[in-house]
């Protein structure tokens, strides 16, 4: 038997739960939000710091509470929600295949909006080389651990990478009366933000070993030492710089890339930069109909702007199912010198667009400029850029003139 | 004296740099709102933080209950919250707010809830 329904929203985390109420908001009357886990909130529920919610409530929520005034909009617009449900097939038509304790599941929508989220990266547990003894994982699994099932991984505790999640989990460890011998960065500069450092490493005395790496992990059964050296200018170990230290667990911290298997196996299509669809103004993909929002998208580093964007998006696909097709996009957005990724990455209609990017290195009183083919249409100069905090600027295209290429340039 | 500050208010991390005397700042540059300023003068006479953390739950759908104080408490008493709250277990069911320990360690401070369980078997 298969389902029917006007709107499908895969992944029931903070953009999923955004993306639901807009789009009941906006007049769609049928809508499926479908989740994996066993409650809603996604990531939210593991986050019990606080800082969220400062643009939108002007408070600073954890994330839980964050979490539960969307779960509550989407309870009380009477959004229909299947929870510890995995979807484990989409294709390019808008069917989905859905597995739960009820058994299969295929259902067909009018439109489906992608927000998966994003997984840890792992690929610098696979480089570096040792023994693979118990004791090694990454910063958001210990975090399910420790903040939901009540489980400590270990006693004493290495943290390489010095993204968001290992600086708050290096706090969170110390509280719960771990030992954390320190957080190491290959660059020369940290990953997550300065308050982070303020409040998670220096408050608790936690070094911060900057151009620093894991070369090797010691222990047979569980993990008893790695050793650590620099990292020279070229990214290269720096020779007689090797000691060892000895813990029992070592968390990673590498960074975050958008969950993208299933739009993968749709046909949808990838932007390398980003790791997520390549999207228009709309939020949607090169399939019409298929939307994607939040960190699916692009990593975000503020909930607040996720939850903006997201809700545009459900409005969009709510706009979709009311006219039955889309505008088709006209622009190319393009990161150039300086900018590690723009989203969107087309423009598909004139008006005001607001573009979202990340510098690729820290820098002081830069230019952004952003080019509309040859002409200059936007120049803003920034104090200070930092790759952790995503800049976004609103630029005017009152025309667009089809094949024209917008570039995001840092000077 | 110069001390350089990271305000740790908003995601903006506005670097602050003073120049004091004793501890009354007679210059402060860096800041980019006037909350900079009322947090530097708090981290140079009684740094407080805000306190995150869990509490084992009894007879709950969840293991856990995820918990804030609801005031920041000076920062040295992080640790003996903490430990403190090690001791504790809340009685599922629990709703969003609950204080689940009030006044901890006679600091005016409450422990509240900051997710609803409902009442289950711990899976
Ligand atoms: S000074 Fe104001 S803008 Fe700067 S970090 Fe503090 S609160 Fe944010």
């Amino acid at each position: 038997m298969q389902l029917k329904r006007e709107l499908m929203v895969i992944g029931g985390g903070p953009a999923g739960l955004a993306a639901a109420v807009a789009a009941r908001r906006a007049g769609v009357r049928d809508i499926l939000l479908i989740e994996r886990e066993d409650c809603l909130g996604g990531i939210l529920n593991q986050c019990i710091h606080n800082g969220f919610g400062r643009e939108i409530f002007k408070e600073s929520l954890t994330g839980p509470e964050y979490a539960q005034i969307f779960i509550e909009q989407v309870q009380l617009s009477d959004i229909e929600c299947w929870t510890g449900t995995l979807v484990t097939e989409l294709t390019a038509g808008k069917r989905i295949i859905a597995a739960n304790s009820r058994g299969l599941h295929r259902i067909c929508a009018q439109a489906v909006i992608l927000s998966m989220g994003c997984r840890e990266r792992t690929r610098a547990a696979v480089d570096i080389p040792g023994t693979r003894p118990a004791g090694i994982y990454t910063a958001g699994v210990a975090q399910n651990f420790i903040n939901l099932r009540n489980l400590m991984p270990g006693k004493r505790f290495i943290i390489l990478g010095s993204g968001d999640i290992g600086l708050i989990m290096a706090r969170r460890l110390t509280l719960e009366g771990a030992e954390v011998l320190g957080v190491l960065e290959k660059l020369p500069y940290p990953g997550g933000l300065p308050r982070n450092i303020t409040q998670c490493l220096e408050d608790f005395n936690i070094p911060l070993y900057l151009k620093h790496t894991v070369t090797d992990i010691h222990g047979k059964h569980r993990v008893s030492g790695v050793s650590i050296a620099k990292v020279g200018p070229r990214g290269g170990i720096l020779p007689g710089t090797t000691r060892k230290l000895a813990c029992d667990t070592l968390l990673l911290s590498v960074g975050l890339i958008p969950e993208n298997e299933l739009s993968k196996a749709a046909g949808i299509k990838l932007d390398r930069l980003t790791g997520g669809p390549l999207v228009d103004e709309t939020g949607q993909t090169n399939i019409p109909g298929i939307y994607a929002c939040g960190n699916v998208l692009h990593v975000y580093d503020i909930v607040d702007q996720l939850t903006k964007e997201a809700e545009a998006v459900g409005r969009a696909a709510a706009c979709y199912i009311k006219a039955g097709q889309s505008q088709l996009p006209l622009l190319r957005v393009q990161a150039g010198s300086g900018i590690k990724y723009v989203v969107p990455q087309q423009i598909s209609a004139p008006g005001k667009r607001l573009l979202s990017f990340r510098v690729d290195t820290p820098g002081q009183n830069k230019y952004i400029v952003i080019k509309s083919g040859r002409k200059i249409i936007k120049r803003q100069i920034k104090q200070r850029v930092n790759p952790p905090e995503l800049i976004q600027l609103e630029v005017n295209l009152p025309e667009l003139s089809p094949g024209n290429i917008i570039k995001v340039e840092l000077k | 004296m110069r001390k350089n500050l990271t305000c740790i208010i908003c995601p903006l991390s506005c670097q602050i740099r003073l120049s004091c005397v004793d501890k009354d700042i007679k210059r402060i540059e860096g800041a980019l709102c006037s909350k900079g300023r009322r947090y530097a003068e708090k981290e140079l006479h009684c740094p407080t933080r805000s306190l995150t953390t869990t509490l084992e739950v009894i007879g709950g759908e969840q293991r856990l209950v995820s918990v804030k104080s609801d005031q920041e408490l000076p920062r040295e008493l992080l640790m003996p919250v903490m430990r403190q709250l090690a001791k504790l277990k809340a009685q599922a069911p629990i709703k969003i707010g609950q204080v689940l320990a009030a006044d901890i360690l006679d600091t005016g401070v409450n422990i509240v809830a900051t997710r609803p369980v409902s009442k289950g078997d711990n899976r």
